[in-house]
């Protein structure tokens, strides 16, 4: 029985860190190019999660159009939150601390909209799934935690075949190094940061649907961003590798800890870890398994 | 006055203190820090708890809040202050999170969630307003000590400032105290300045208004930080849509700003006492010239 | 006839310092044409300006028409530069950058058989295919910098600095290079702080100094000129 438990909070645990995951590898897609920690991220989740319940309220559909809505909507929002809030700063050659306090006020702008619009009440979405949980063997692991589990492990494998396999995707990669020697090939530097964005947006869009469906959804959703944030750290900034181990980890030891000593001390101990990563080891993950994932770990 | 304007005046009064800690740190080391909060925490709860638990009138408690954030300070800066630009923000939100966790977990003795009721509201407004006149004395002329132009020297070319022999680490360390002790001051005033405190007042929205009023004014202005403090705390106040509305509003104007002007709404641009004359001066000439012609 | 390329009183400004006055130059169609000048007289300023990489006031005409504007418009018209310093990317493999290279490339039935040429123009780059660009030699990395360029099938090819920190030798085999891609018909902007090599495969060169040119002529011309002789080739008595 005890090793049931475990195994539950196992899985648990794993589709918890597979949404972290998502998240800090969006998270870290966009700092590996620009160099600056996008808060705006968050905002794009919470709006994905309000798209997702809009589209599938009113239409009635199933799990997988939701999906590809949210997918949409949320790249397309990232786009646009970089065409209007970042691309005048970045053609003005601005610090990149004003990118970083720009993205915040945009989150907290996006924040307080939704809470003036809809109220700051939560939404619940109908059920996407025909079966809420399934009991094998005397587990009993919800349903849409191995949906969750599944799609961010599709989505982190289509990301990798884009970013290794595409021409757009190793210019991506190339971008993280150097924005102004790709100009010179041909390619259009800002069309690579677009895309960059796109890619964020979607991995968050989908996030967003699955907090949304085992959360309910309400204007701070978007706060879950910090969870990315801590993962991206421990990851080594800027590696897309080190962010989906750390998120793993971080999930993992936040439902154990949640689970043998108590919530309350969860976030404690997340930005405990955080701390002395930062203190000992500021590549990260990426730095202790001497990992290279074809972005660079810059060191600020 | 009424007292809805006196209470309105004693918070504004409470957050420029709070600012010009942060305008200290952000201006002189360049240093983005979410741990203000954690600093105003621990004044707050500092006072507050020495008089509800321990009948300690508020000098007494401030004083300790002031000593407990120096001596936090000490160990934070000490860690943190050695970490560059996102990390050092990441490190000292990890701070001020530490600092509200710890509040709520220790609920025996810090009323955990629930907050620290009964504290007497006696902060005034004479008082409010002399603690931030001699905070402003203090930051407007930190900047021409010997302390504040190796700092900025520093924030300018940290490189080139350790050829010349300054010990960057010390300095920062030094700003970082002195914006703590701010912090830790406008914490106590808040708390007497309400009948109760509770951890989610020093969350992470109240580290970004205080970031984005610096950065509002501009990091290299005195007079931006103030009069951004003033006209951001005053402003949802004087907007009298919904409460709501008000801070999309306050959100809008804040992004529209930093995208159109990154400076900061005032650039480098100081009031002095001596710019003051020659505009009088120059004022009058003009007028004496238009007199003649 | 009006020039393959051509510049007319071309000025750029860096904020209020002007990099570049009045600049007026042509290049004819296979040509190999040299600016020589010191640290800082405005060469990688004028190669982004036909480049595309940065904004100028006067005019740029590439093949009777204004020349591409911005940068990656440029590359795609034909227009490459390969920039001082390498700057290859480091963090991808050898055959990533090459693919990057042909990002131009108007026909991509052609990339294998251009990148089948560039491998067998330099074997080692074969042999390095998938190691990470930033491990190669320096001389290996402006082997991949040319090679990169030329992946997009360039008529015009701007190189600038091609011989910085490069030993001796292989100075030599780029030189030998560039004097072959004159062969086969590409047209060269060769901007060089090593005067003499670039002078001796010039066929036409320039003389900058503070951002204007102050001498053109022939490269055996300017080679056997006084002033050049003393101020770039190092010879000290005439």
């Amino acid at each position: 029985m005890v090793k049931c438990l475990l195994l539950q909070q196992i899985i648990n645990g794993l589709s918890l860190g597979s949404v972290y995951a998502l998240i800090a590898v969006g998270f870290a897609l966009v700092f590996s190019i620009l160099k600056f920690s996008n808060f705006s991220h968050g905002s794009v989740i919470m709006l994905s999660a309000y798209l997702g319940l809009w589209f599938s309220n009113n239409f009635n559909v199933g799990l997988l159009p939701t999906l590809l809505v949210c997918i949409l909507g949320g790249g397309t929002l990232a786009v646009i939150i970089e065409k209007i809030g970042f691309k005048p700063i970045r053609d003005k050659e601005g610090p990149l601390i004003y990118l970083f306090v720009v993205s915040i006020a945009i989150s907290m702008f996006l924040q307080y909209l939704m809470t003036a619009l809809l109220g700051g009440r939560f939404f619940i979405y109908k059920p996407l799934l025909k079966t809420s949980a399934w009991r094998v063997a005397g587990l009993t692991i919800p349903v849409v935690n191995l949906a969750m589990l599944g799609a961010s492990v599709i989505a982190l494998a289509i990301l990798l075949y884009v970013l290794y396999r595409t021409t757009i995707g190793i210019a991506i990669r190339a971008a993280s190094t150097d924005l102004f020697t790709p100009n010179l090939l041909g390619i259009n530097i800002d069309l690579v940061v677009s895309v960059t964005f796109f890619i964020s947006g979607a991995l968050a869009g989908i996030s967003g649907l699955f907090l949304g469906m085992s959360l309910n959804v309400y204007p701070q959703l978007g706060g879950l961003v910090m969870k990315a944030f801590i993962a991206t750290v421990i990851g080594g900034l800027g590696s897309l590798g080190g962010a989906v181990i750390a998120s793993f980890m971080l999930g993992l030891l936040e439902t154990m800890i949640t689970a043998y000593i108590g919530g309350a001390v969860t976030p404690m101990v997340s930005f405990a870890v955080m701390i002395l990563f930062l203190l000992f080891k500021p590549e990260g993950v990426a730095g202790l398994l001497g990992l290279s994932s074809g972005t660079t770990t810059q060191k600020l | 006055m009424s007292s809805y304007l006196t209470s309105v005046l004693i918070f504004t009064g409470i957050n420029l203190i709070a600012v010009l800690g942060m305008f200290l740190l952000m201006g002189l080391t360049g240093l983005l820090s979410f741990g203000q909060v954690g600093f105003m925490a621990i004044g707050a709860y500092a006072a507050a708890l020495g008089y509800t638990k321990f009948g300690l009138p508020f000098g007494i408690g401030l004083l300790i809040g002031i000593v407990i954030s120096l001596l936090v300070g000490l160990v934070i800066g000490t860690v943190t202050l050695k970490l560059k630009n996102d990390y050092f923000a990441l490190a000292t939100y990890g701070f001020s999170e530490v600092i509200k966790n710890v509040l709520i977990y220790f609920s025996s003795f810090t009323g955990g969630s629930m907050g620290v009721f009964g504290i007497p509201a006696s902060v005034t407004l004479p008082l409010v307003a002399v603690i931030f006149l001699v905070g402003l004395v203090i930051t407007r002329n930190f900047k021409v000590t010997k302390l504040g132009r190796n700092s900025l020297a520093i924030r300018n070319d940290e490189l080139a400032a350790q050829v010349m022999g300054i010990n960057v680490f010390k300095h920062k360390l030094s700003v970082f105290l002195l914006s703590a002790v701010f912090g830790s001051v406008a914490g106590s005033l808040l708390a007497f300045a309400t009948y109760y405190i509770e951890p989610n007042l020093f969350d992470w929205n109240r580290s970004i208004s205080l970031i984005v009023i610096v950065f509002f004014g501009g990091i290299n202005s005195l007079t931006g930080a103030v009069t951004a403090g003033l006209a951001l705390t005053l402003l949802p106040e004087v907007l009298h849509f919904g409460a709501e509305w008000r801070m999309v509003i306050y959100t809008f104007i804040i992004i529209v700003t930093m995208i159109f002007r990154p400076t900061g709404l005032f650039g480098r641009w100081e009031i002095s006492g001596r710019q003051m004359m020659d505009w009088f001066r120059n004022r009058g000439q003009r007028s004496a010239a238009r007199g003649r012609g | 006839m009006v020039a393959y390329l051509s510049l007319h009183d071309v000025c750029v400004s860096y904020g209020r310092n002007q990099v570049l006055h009045n600049i007026s130059m042509n290049v004819e169609k296979g040509q190999i044409v040299t600016v020589i000048g010191a640290n800082g007289a405005g060469k990688t300023t004028l190669i982004n300006a036909i480049s595309g990489a940065l904004r100028y006031s006067g005019q740029i005409r590439f093949k009777d028409s204004p020349a591409p504007f911005p940068a990656y418009k440029a590359a795609r018209a034909g227009i490459v530069q390969i920039p001082e310093g390498r700057r290859i990317f480091p963090n991808i493999s050898v055959a990533e950058n090459l693919t990057l290279g042909a990002y131009a490339l108007k026909d991509k039935s052609q990339f294998a058989s251009r990148l089948e040429a560039v491998y067998k123009l330099f074997p080692i780059l074969e042999e390095r295919k998938d190691q990470a660009g930033g491990s190669l030699s320096g001389g290996e990395q402006q082997m991949l910098a040319i090679s990169r360029g030329l992946m997009s099938d360039p008529e015009l090819i701007l190189l600038d600095e091609p011989s910085l920190g490069l030993a001796p030798l292989i100075i030599q085999e780029v030189f030998e290079l560039i004097k072959s891609l004159k062969e086969q018909g590409m047209t060269i902007v060769l901007v060089e702080q090593n005067a003499k090599m670039a002078l001796e495969i010039a066929d036409w060169a320039y003389v900058l100094e503070n951002g204007v040119f102050v001498a053109e002529g022939s490269g055996k011309e300017l080679l056997a000129d006084d002033v050049v002789r003393r101020a770039y080739l190092g010879v000290k008595e005439v």
